[in-house]
């Protein structure tokens, strides 16, 4: 397969066009502490770093008559599996994938804005809010995309009463229909995937499935109430159950790259510098016996701290913006200082940057 | 003069019975000169008898003084000869400096007082006459009663023939009594790999041992201190270890409700790992031959990889070897 794309030096920053990031990103995609950081730097500047190559090998080598290839990015917190999905996201955006992005489950499954029972089955439970976002990610992202096709339903839908989808409309009115009425976005994201998935064994269609901390969802129990008080299993939160089943291998013509992390916030910097970890950052303690039994066989790729050359070429970006000031920190000893402090590890670069 | 009146008549009636006495108090002298002639008889009580001998301290002072016989043992002395059975310590007859007790005083702690007028050394049991030169002569004494070792009986045939290891503990302590309660307490051992088990048998026996079984060394280690004696608790090991071997032996129905988190290892073969990937294959190819598959180096390689992965503690070197199989399976696999 030939791929469309900008030339990609290895460990040089590459800078996303703001028209990309904004079509791509302006809902989900990136967290606040990064988005502070491009507004810092007026840029989307995003390192290109060898699990990006890694997938791109990979992508190269598929062949999509063969049942979707599974990828699971893993490594330390800070080391930059987000960024390494993002830059492949925008990859998958040039060469015509229609992309399905879930940045953040976690707020599906622990912190939903509101929660509702489903109409469509008892015992499921709905989150309009979450959904909504989703189904307008999913809009903006594939934009473009969408109008071009021309995907049609495959199937009649049932919404209530007088509110039916017909077979044969355009999946921009099922959006629609999902965005203009929150109370059946779950539902309608539901079947949204369900139709890509359709039109993708079909092969109308080349689908990349993105998705960030994935792990949270084979936890098993999620953190949403039922009506009777008792906490939700996270098959029962609608997405979540849509979601994961576009991670399972059942389908062609599409790929599949997510990310495992820890809880972040159960983690402490110190244990993480000297080594001492919290839990292992590696796929199959984080994804369970559940998650590895739905993903397996996946391709793990490591997402590793900076090298030298990669962390020399951070710290330059940082001086070339003024982020780095301190005059001290651009001696040599400075930088093995910055070196010896951050343990190489991207964030840490960053935030430890944030003083000088 | 009463005390001469006395004495004469104490001589008068035991003259006969009490020489001995006579010659303390009377000195009846034996001449040496003349057998035949008597002795001269003193009537008067030698310590009435005024220039006899020299006054008790002079003759005391005269005294030639001897070395404490502790002091005269020789280096090399035979120490059996001096110390031949268990008896009570007797400090002129020990060379050493031994000290023991306590000693309270207003000033404070003191050192422990020495082997000279010590109680606490006399009230304890001790072992001088076990010294090693005299447990060897015991030893060479009773030679003449044993037989050799058999020297066909080597270490790794006794492994084979007496299996069980069977531990026990004496104590002797300086105490008043020589009573310990912790010599009841008994340890046998026993490989497990001398036991006559199958696969089932031999998981289920590691179950209900629990941690009484060391992988690393294969042994099977039974502590029993319940009863109060110690060949009671010799049977009681004994019983214990021959229950858990039969209950081994039995398939209770239960035990096909067995799952994946129940298992000992990962078995490839009926985990849903292999049911993934023969899915996987069979939606790629149309004539996809199950048997003939699961016979190729590549599947043998995954299965050993995620096998790994869930036996072992999973690290990176692990993820990179599953990486690389996975990659052959999922990019060049040809039927």
């Amino acid at each position: 397969m030939k791929h469309v794309g900008v030339d990609h030096i290895d460990s040089q920053y590459f800078v996303l066009p703001k028209s990309a990031n904004d079509a791509l990103f302006k809902l989900s995609g990136w967290r606040q502490n990064h988005k502070q950081m491009f507004e810092m730097f007026e840029e989307t500047a995003i390192m290109v770093r060898k699990p990006f190559h890694d997938l791109l090998n990979y992508l190269s080598r598929t062949d999509f008559e063969r049942p979707v290839n599974r990828y699971v990015l893993y490594g330390e917190f800070g080391n930059g599996k987000t960024f390494t999905l993002n830059h492949f996201l925008y990859h998958c955006f040039l060469n015509r994938f229609l992309i399905v992005h879930c940045s953040s489950p976690y707020e599906w499954v622990f912190t939903p804005q509101e929660t509702a029972q489903s109409e469509w089955k008892s015992g499921r439970i709905d989150t309009p809010v979450e959904a909504t976002i989703a189904l307008k990610t999913f809009k903006d992202q594939n934009a473009a995309l969408l109008s071009e096709l021309d995907l049609r339903t495959s199937k009649k839908y049932t919404w209530s009463l007088r509110e039916t989808t017909e077979e044969g409309e355009p999946l921009l009115n099922l959006i629609d229909y999902g965005l203009n009425r929150m109370k059946k976005a779950s539902d309608c994201y539901a079947v949204l995937l369900k139709e890509i998935k359709h039109w993708a064994n079909e092969g109308k269609i080349k689908v990349s499935v993105i998705g960030d901390v994935v792990n949270v969802l084979y936890l098993g129990e999620s953190k949403v109430l039922n009506p009777d008080k008792t906490t939700a299993e996270m098959d029962n939160i609608t997405i979540a159950r849509a979601f994961t089943k576009m991670l399972r291998n059942d389908w062609k013509n599409g790929l599949v790259v997510v990310a495992v992390d820890s809880s972040d916030s159960f983690r402490d910097k110190v244990g993480r510098l000297t080594g001492e970890r919290f839990g292992p950052d590696l796929p199959k303690y984080l994804l369970t016996e559940k998650g590895f039994q739905d993903l397996d066989p996946f391709i793990p790729i490591k997402v590793d701290k900076y090298t030298e050359n990669e962390f020399e070429n951070c710290l330059d970006y940082y001086i070339r913006k003024n982020y780095v000031n301190h005059p001290a920190a651009k001696t040599e000893m400075g930088r093995k200082e910055i070196k010896f402090m951050s343990a190489y590890n991207p964030l840490e670069v960053y935030k430890f940057c944030w003083l000088l | 003069m009463r005390p001469k009146n006395l004495f004469l008549c104490l001589r008068f009636q035991t003259i006969s019975s009490r020489l001995f006495f006579e010659k303390r108090f009377y000195g009846i002298q034996k001449s040496s000169a003349d057998e035949e002639e008597f002795d001269k008889l003193n009537i008067m009580p030698r310590m009435f008898v005024k220039g006899d001998r020299e006054p008790l301290a002079k003759r005391e002072a005269l005294r030639p003084q001897l070395t404490p016989r502790y002091n005269r043992m020789p280096v090399d002395q035979d120490w059996n000869s001096v110390w031949p059975t268990a008896k009570m310590f007797n400090p002129s007859a020990v060379p050493l400096p031994v000290h023991m007790g306590k000693l309270k005083t207003v000033s404070g702690p003191k050192p422990p007082p020495g082997k000279f007028a010590n109680p606490e050394l006399m009230k304890v049991p001790n072992f001088l006459h076990l010294a090693p030169p005299a447990i060897k002569k015991h030893c060479d004494a009773i030679r003449k009663f044993c037989t050799p070792w058999p020297q066909a009986l080597t270490d790794e045939m006794c492994d084979k023939y007496f299996p069980l290891e069977v531990i026990t503990s004496d104590y002797c302590h300086a105490s008043p009594t020589i009573r310990e309660p912790k010599a009841r307490i008994i340890t046998i051992r026993i490989k497990l790999s001398s036991l006559d088990l199958d696969y089932h048998a031999k998981d289920k026996l590691k179950r209900i041992l629990q941690h009484r079984y060391d992988p690393k060394t294969d042994l099977i280690t039974i502590v029993a201190d319940k009863c109060p004696l110690k060949s009671q608790n010799i049977d009681y090991a004994k019983y214990l270890l021959t229950a858990c071997f039969f209950e081994a032996w039995k398939t209770e129905s239960w035990e096909s409700e067995k799952e994946q988190s129940d298992w000992e290892t990962f078995f490839w073969e009926k985990s849903p790992s292999k049911a993934s990937l023969i899915n996987y294959f069979k939606k790629t190819f149309q004539n996809f031959n199950e048997e003939n598959f699961l016979e190729k180096d590549t599947v043998k390689d995954y299965s050993k990889s995620v096998k790994n992965l869930f036996d072992k503690e999973e690290n990176d070197e692990l993820l990179e070897d599953y990486r690389k199989n996975v990659e052959k399976l999922l990019f060049d696999e040809r039927l």
